[in-house]
C-alpha cells in the first residue's frame, strides 16, 4: 500500500470532474433543488406533530357554578389543529418521551396561569423542546413552526446520495469501456490503492456538497439546527464510502452509463421513500419498516436528525454510526471482489 | 544471454476455448521479435499473460527473471494496448503524466521528453479526447513509454493508422532497442513483420514456426511472407 498512487488517482479524478463543468453545476445545483422542494412540500403536508400537554392550570372558579380554565380552551384551540396531534401527559413523563422521539413539544400550563391572566401578572406557558432549554419560552405558534423547519434539518445530507453513487458507477464503467483499466491494472497500483483512490476523490466532492447543502438549509431555507458540524461530516463522509463502493460494484452490472442511470429506481428511490424522510418509519406497515431496516440510509437519517434537531453527541449516534460503518465496509468488500474478478 | 522473455508450455483457456496451447517462446534482449497471425489467433492473450494481467492454466512464464504474474514487474514493462486506453477529459500530458506517476516517474522532464519523442510537444495541453485517431495513438505509445520500461509490449501498435505514422513508429522502436529495450509487438499485417528481428507464427494458440523473415521464407519455400506463412498453417492442418 503506497498512499502517493492512492493521491495520484484520487487527483486525477478530481482534475476529470473540475473540467465538466456540467457536472460540477449538477453536483451542487441539484441537492439545493430538491432541498428546496422538499422544504416547500414538508411545511405543506407535513405529518402532524406529536404535542403533549401538561395541565397543571387549576382554572378560576366563578360564581355560581362557572369554571374557567385558560388551558383548557388553549388546548381545545390545538386539538383543532389537524397539523398537531395533542395528547395530555403527566409532568414527569415529558422528558422521556421528548427523548424517545414519541413527543416533539410539550407544553406545561402552570396551576396559576388562568388566574396570573385575569389579574394581568403575566403568566407563562412553559415550551420544552428535545434539546432546548428548558425556561425557554415564546409563541407557541413560533415554536411549533420552528420544530416543523427543524425536521427538514435533518434530511439535508440525502440528496448528495445519488450523485456520488452515479458519477462513481459511471466514471468506472468508462475506466473499463475504454481500455484504462487494463492499463492501470498494468500499472504497479494494487485494487486497494484503486478503491481508496476513488474514494478520496470523490470524497472531496461529496463533502464539498454536504457543505453546500447545509449552508444553504441553514440560511437560505432558514432552518435552524443545534447539531455538531463535525459529526455530520462524519456521518456524511461514512455514507460516501458506501456510496462510492456501491458504485463501483453495480457498475459491474452496467454495460452502459444508461445503466448505470436505471440503477437508481432500484437502489435509490426506495431508501428515498422509505428512509423516514417522507413518512415517519414508525408510521410505516410492518413489512415495510422490516426493508425500511435494510438500508442504510434509514440509520443515517435518525442518526442525523438527532444530532440536527436533538443535538446528540457522538455516544447517542454511535449505534447508527456502527450499522453505517457495516454497510460501508460490506460495499467495500463487494467491489473489492469485484475487482479482484478483473483478473481472468 | 538470459531471455527476456520464456515460457515452456504455457497454456490459457476460456472456458471451451483454448486461446493459448502449450506454447514456447523465448525473446532475446534487446531484439525486436513480431508476433504475427490472424485476428483471435491469441495474441493478445499471450501478452496479457506475459503482463501479468492473466494467469496461465498450465506451463509457465518468465519476464525479465521473474516468474508471471508477479506486481514487481508492472514498473519495468511497458504495455500499449490495442485499444487506445486514454482518459479523454485529461490533456495528451495528463495523461502521460499520470500512467508515468503511478509507474513511479513523476518528473515533468520526462513527460516533455517523451512528448518529444512521440512528436507531441505542441498539442500537450489539447484534451486527448479533440485528437484524431493518429495523434492518440501516439499519446497511447508515450505512456506505455514514459517509465522507461525495459521491456515493451505493443499489441497491435500501428492498426488503424496512416503510413507516414506507421513509418516513424518503427523508427521509433528500432531506436529503443538500439538503446537495449527489448520489444514484443504483435501485428496482422505481413508488410510490417519485414521489419521485425525475428518473427513467430502464431495460429490457434499455437507458434507454428519462428525465425528471421529470411528463415521463414527459405523454410516454406515461399517468396514472400504471406505465403510463407500460409504453408505452415497448411502444414499443421494436415498434420
Amino acid at each position: 500500500m503506497q498512499p502517493e498512487r492512492v493521491l495520484i488517482l484520487a487527483r486525477r479524478i478530481v482534475q476529470q470532474i473540475r473540467r465538466d463543468h456540467r457536472s460540477v453545476g449538477l453536483i451542487f445545483f441539484v441537492p439545493m433543488l430538491v432541498m428546496g422542494l422538499l422544504g416547500f412540500i414538508l411545511r405543506i403536508q407535513a405529518s402532524p406533530i406529536e404535542v403533549g400537554v401538561v395541565i397543571e392550570d387549576e382554572g378560576v372558579r366563578l360564581p355560581p357554578n362557572l369554571h374557567l380554565s385558560a388551558a383548557e380552551e388553549l388546548v381545545k384551540t390545538l386539538r383543532e389543529n389537524d397539523r398537531l396531534r395533542v395528547r395530555s401527559i403527566e409532568r414527569e413523563e415529558a422528558e422521556s418521551e421528548l427523548r424517545d422521539g414519541s413527543l416533539e413539544v410539550v407544553l406545561i400550563f402552570p396551576a396559576e396561569l388562568t388566574r396570573g391572566l385575569l389579574q394581568g401578572s403575566g403568566a407563562q406557558i412553559q415550551i420544552l423542546l428535545e434539546g432546548s432549554n428548558p425556561g425557554q419560552s415564546g409563541a407557541i405558534l413560533a415554536t411549533l413552526s420552528a420544530t416543523l423547519s427543524q425536521r427538514l434539518a435533518s434530511i439535508a445530507p440525502s440528496p448528495g446520495g445519488p450523485s456520488i453513487f452515479l458519477l462513481t458507477g459511471v466514471s468506472f464503467l468508462r475506466e473499463r469501456a475504454q481500455g484504462t483499466m487494463e492499463r492501470l491494472l498494468a500499472t504497479p497500483i494494487s485494487r486497494a490503492e484503486i478503491v481508496l483512490g476513488y474514494m478520496l476523490g470523490f470524497g472531496v466532492f461529496a463533502l464539498l456538497q454536504s457543505a453546500v447543502i447545509l449552508l444553504f438549509t441553514i440560511f437560505v431555507l432558514r432552518i435552524h439546527y443545534v447539531g455538531n458540524l463535525a459529526l455530520v461530516f462524519l456521518l456524511e463522509a461514512i455514507l460516501t464510502v458506501g456510496a462510492v463502493n456501491l458504485g463501483i460494484f453495480l457498475s459491474t452490472y452496467a454495460r452502459t452509463e444508461l445503466q448505470v442511470v436505471q440503477f437508481i429506481p432500484l437502489v435509490i428511490v426506495p431508501q428515498a421513500l422509505l428512509s423516514g424522510i417522507l413518512l415517519p418509519v414508525k408510521d410505516l406497515p410492518g413489512f415495510l419498516q422490516a426493508i425500511a431496516y435494510l438500508m442504510p440510509l434509514t440509520y443515517a437519517n435518525r442518526a442525523m436528525t438527532g444530532v440536527m434537531i436533538k443535538s446528540f453527541g457522538l455516544g447517542q449516534v454511535a449505534p447508527d454510526l456502527a450499522i453505517l460503518l457495516a454497510f460501508a465496509v460490506g460495499a467495500l468488500l463487494l467491489s473489492a471482489t469485484t475487482l479482484r474478478r478483473e483478473i481472468v | 544471454m538470459a531471455a527476456v522473455i520464456e515460457t515452456h508450455r504455457l497454456s490459457k483457456a476460456f472456458g471451451s476455448l483454448e486461446a493459448v496451447r502449450g506454447l514456447d517462446l523465448a525473446v532475446r534482449p534487446g531484439e525486436i521479435y513480431g508476433l504475427l497471425g490472424p485476428n483471435g489467433s491469441g495474441k493478445t492473450t499471450l501478452m496479457r499473460l506475459l503482463v501479468g494481467l492473466a494467469k496461465p492454466d498450465g506451463g509457465e512464464a518468465w519476464v525479465l527473471g521473474r516468474r508471471v504474474p508477479d506486481r514487481r514487474l508492472f514498473a519495468e514493462v511497458g504495455y500499449m494496448t490495442q485499444a487506445e486506453a486514454l482518459y479523454p477529459d485529461l490533456t495528451a500530458g495528463e495523461n502521460i503524466a499520470f500512467f508515468g506517476a503511478l509507474n513511479g516517474v513523476s518528473s515533468r522532464q520526462r513527460v516533455e521528453e517523451v512528448l518529444q519523442l512521440v512528436e507531441l510537444t505542441e498539442r500537450a495541453a489539447d484534451l486527448v479526447g479533440t485528437l484524431s485517431g493518429g495523434l492518440r495513438r501516439r499519446v497511447s505509445l508515450a505512456c506505455a513509454l514514459v517509465h522507461r520500461p525495459r521491456l515493451l509490449i505493443l499489441d497491435e501498435p500501428t492498426v488503424g493508422i496512416d503510413p507516414q505514422l506507421r513509418v516513424a513508429f518503427w523508427a521509433h522502436f528500432r531506436r529503443l532497442a538500439q538503446e537495449g529495450v527489448t520489444i514484443l509487438v504483435s501485428s496482422h499485417v505481413m508488410d510490417e513483420a519485414e521489419r521485425c528481428d525475428r518473427l513467430g507464427f502464431m495460429r490457434e494458440g499455437r507458434l507454428l514456426a519462428e525465425g528471421t523473415t529470411e528463415e521463414l521464407k527459405r523454410q516454406a519455400g515461399a517468396t514472400d511472407l504471406e505465403q510463407a506463412f500460409l504453408r505452415f498453417a497448411e502444414g499443421s492442418d494436415a498434420a
